[in-house]
């Protein structure tokens, strides 16, 4: 029997029984549903977290003072560490490091005429904030030689006061002390969006280290920012910054964080979620599996007479076996297509009402449609056997 | 006159639970190319079973059947399915037509499985039905069939692979006498042309028209009879 042949057959059975047939998929389309909108949810999760790690970049390795708790009671808490500009040499003199960027930070009042607000104000190296200085909306990005010059982040500039602020503008920081000064703006930042681990740049303020001195008097660095010069050694690398500096801070605590472990750590969690969630799809299946079994073996009872005159003709088991297989197996697909184009339309609208995002691959298309076809294939074994091995008598009800 | 059937020393025996049916004991049949033959006898003496083995829809329990020189013995269940495709027609007392399928496609059937091309097929089951006189009905399913003319479906799909034997187990069974009559020299045409037919009936008017009568009873051939 040739295949197109098949296919006309079964064809040709579908158009009789529509209702039936379209019935018996449903517990399939609903399955195939069920793994692309779960796939697009848990695909679009992990995508928002890559995201706010890409902006990020996975070269950085943050170094920070303190940190690391004691394990044991025994074991006495050490001092935190005082990371100066030596230890800035340090790290950049060490194997595979790009550059070591410091910065404190502080939590500010801000005036500007007679309207307040409040802001982090952070402290940095011009030279080695890069990322932050290609993000310049207006204005310029800071100078080494500023002091107390301050770079505005997007929000603050657009929304935190009234008037919208601009290069040239003036603002009064107070900390909490009691210690102000006052700034000249000399750029805003573009809009970032997500916020990252460092915090949200589109709700901080930039400002020299020298000008942060304006309201606070530090003697060290809170955060080192430390650029690697490859993603695939930044742990390499961590691990030799961390051996020059413990040469200095014997006695000291300090903790090294590289956001590539912390970005596996959680897109594995992510993986995770997502495949339990496609998991639930799978079992849905299965049932709209076993579902398909029985419709098939429905058919092949209604048919025992015809499969009768069939093999009277002529027809082989083989012929009888492929043909219902087959008709199983197309079942599967059309329920596929169906429930792929489904899943993508209630994904999208998922992500629409709920804000939320979600995305629809393609790899998780062909996915939820090789899954369709594949149960309803399995699902058409038995009774496609059970169909070739009547006896062609006996199908025939005893002529 | 070349032989196209042998039936040498055939046993059938049906097993029910733990008891034996034999159904056919120690039957021996030579038929001939072009022959028209009539096999009679009472209910359950059988006929069918006899039908069947010659159709290659079942083996026997002992003893040979040979058709065309290829002993059924010796064949796999698919090999047995393509003979039984090429070298046999079957028409049975109840049509047997698949009721999903137009007339065209139930005269189809048999070519599929044979693997003819798609154009070969239709044009080859259209013109088995004008033959059979239907050629206005090839769109019509079995429902919208009278039974004479479901029975000259049946008896057109019979002939889509050209067999060697023209099976026809009680083909005028359902039939009224008229429409009996009709299909009977339908068969007498066949047989004219040289196709071999071997026919079960208990129809008296039947069994004249064939040039030899065997009849059974109770599993065993107890007369044969030529008519001249
Ligand atoms: N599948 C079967 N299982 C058990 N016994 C069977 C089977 N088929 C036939 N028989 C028995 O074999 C014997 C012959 O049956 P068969 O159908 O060949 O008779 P028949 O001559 O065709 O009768 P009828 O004129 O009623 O059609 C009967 O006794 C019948 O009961
Ligand atoms: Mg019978």
């Amino acid at each position: 029997m040739k295949l197109p042949d098949v296919l006309e057959y079964v064809v040709l059975d579908y158009s009789n029984s529509k209702f039936k047939t379209t019935l018996s998929s449903l517990g399939i389309i609903i399955g195939v549903i069920a793994i692309v909108v779960l796939l697009s949810v848990g695909e679009g999760l992990q995508a928002g977290v890559s995201g706010a790690f890409g902006e990020l970049e996975l070269d950085t390795i943050i170094v920070m003072p303190g940190g690391q708790m004691a394990h044991t009671q025994r074991q006495a808490v050490k001092a935190p560490a005082k990371l100066t500009d030596r230890d800035i040499n340090i790290i950049e003199s060490t194997a595979g490091v790009r550059s070591a960027a410091p910065r404190n930070q502080l939590y500010a009042s801000i005036q500007y005429r007679d309207r307040g607000s409040a802001a982090s104000v952070v402290s940095i190296s011009p030279t080695k904030e890069a990322v932050l200085a290609d993000s310049i909306e207006s204005g310029r990005f800071l100078m080494k030689s500023d002091v107390y010059s301050v770079v505005v982040g997007h929000d603050i500039a657009e929304i935190a006061f009234d008037a919208k602020l601009h290069p040239g503008m003036h603002l009064t920081l107070f900390e909490e002390s009691g210690e102000k000064q006052e700034y000249t703006i000399v750029g805003i930042l573009e809009e970032w969006g997500a916020g990252s681990l460092f915090g949200d740049p589109d709700n901080q303020l930039f400002v020299t280290h020298a000008g942060l001195q304006g309201l606070a008097d530090y003697d060290s660095y809170s955060q080192i920012l430390v650029k690697a010069n490859s993603v695939e050694n930044v742990e390499e690398i961590a691990n030799n910054v961390d051996k020059a500096l413990s040469r200095i801070h014997r006695n000291e605590a300090y903790a090294i964080l590289t956001l590539k472990s912390f970005s596996e750590a959680i897109t594995g969690v992510f993986t995770m979620i997502k495949y339990t969630l496609a998991g639930i799809g799978a079992i849905s299946l299965l049932v709209g599996g076993i579902g398909i079994t029985n419709v098939m073996m429905l058919t092949v009872k209604d048919r025992v007479r015809e499969i009768g005159v069939m093999k009277a003709v002529g027809a082989t088991r083989t012929d009888v076996r492929l043909t219902f297989l087959l008709e199983s197996s197309l079942l599967g697909l059309v329920s596929g297509v169906i429930g792929i184009a489904l899943g993508a339309g209630i994904s999208l609208l998922i992500g629409q009402l709920g804000n939320f995002p979600i995305v629809v691959t393609w790899s998780t298309l062909l996915l939820g449609l090789a899954f369709g076809v594949l149960t309803t294939t399995v699902a058409g074994v038995y009774p496609a056997n059970q169909a070739s091995k009547l006896d062609p008598i006996e199908a025939l009800g005893y002529e | 006159m070349t032989t196209i059937v042998d039936v040498v020393n055939v046993d059938k025996t049906y097993r029910m639970g733990t008891v034996d049916v034999p159904a056919l004991r120690d039957v021996n049949i030579t038929i001939n190319d072009g022959e028209f033959i009539s096999i009679m006898g009472p209910s359950g003496s059988g006929k069918s079973t006899l039908m069947n083995l010659i159709g290659c829809l079942d083996r026997p329990t002992s003893g040979d059947i040979i058709i065309r020189g290829r002993n059924v013995n010796k064949l796999s269940d698919n090999e047995l399915a393509h003979l039984r495709g090429k070298e046999v027609g079957f028409v049975f007392q109840t049509f047997n037509l698949i009721p999903r399928m137009d007339a065209l496609r139930n005269v189809e059937l048999p070519m599929i499985y044979q693997e003819l091309s798609r154009a070969e097929r239709k044009a080859k089951a259209k013109k088995l039905l004008i033959d059979v006189g239907l050629g206005d009905r090839m769109h019509h399913k079995p429902m919208e069939l009278s039974g004479g003319e479901r029975q000259r479906v049946a008896i057109a799909r019979a002939l889509a692979n050209d067999p060697t034997i023209l099976l026809a187990d009680e083909p005028t069974g359902n039939l009224d006498t008229k429409t009996g009559a009709e299909i009977l020299s339908l068969f007498k045409k066949l047989n004219d042309d040289g196709r071999t037919i071997i026919t079960v009936t208990h129809d008296p008017e039947i069994a004249g028209y064939s040039e030899r009568i065997i009849r059974l009873r109770d599993g065993k051939i107890v007369g044969e009879k030529y008519e001249s």
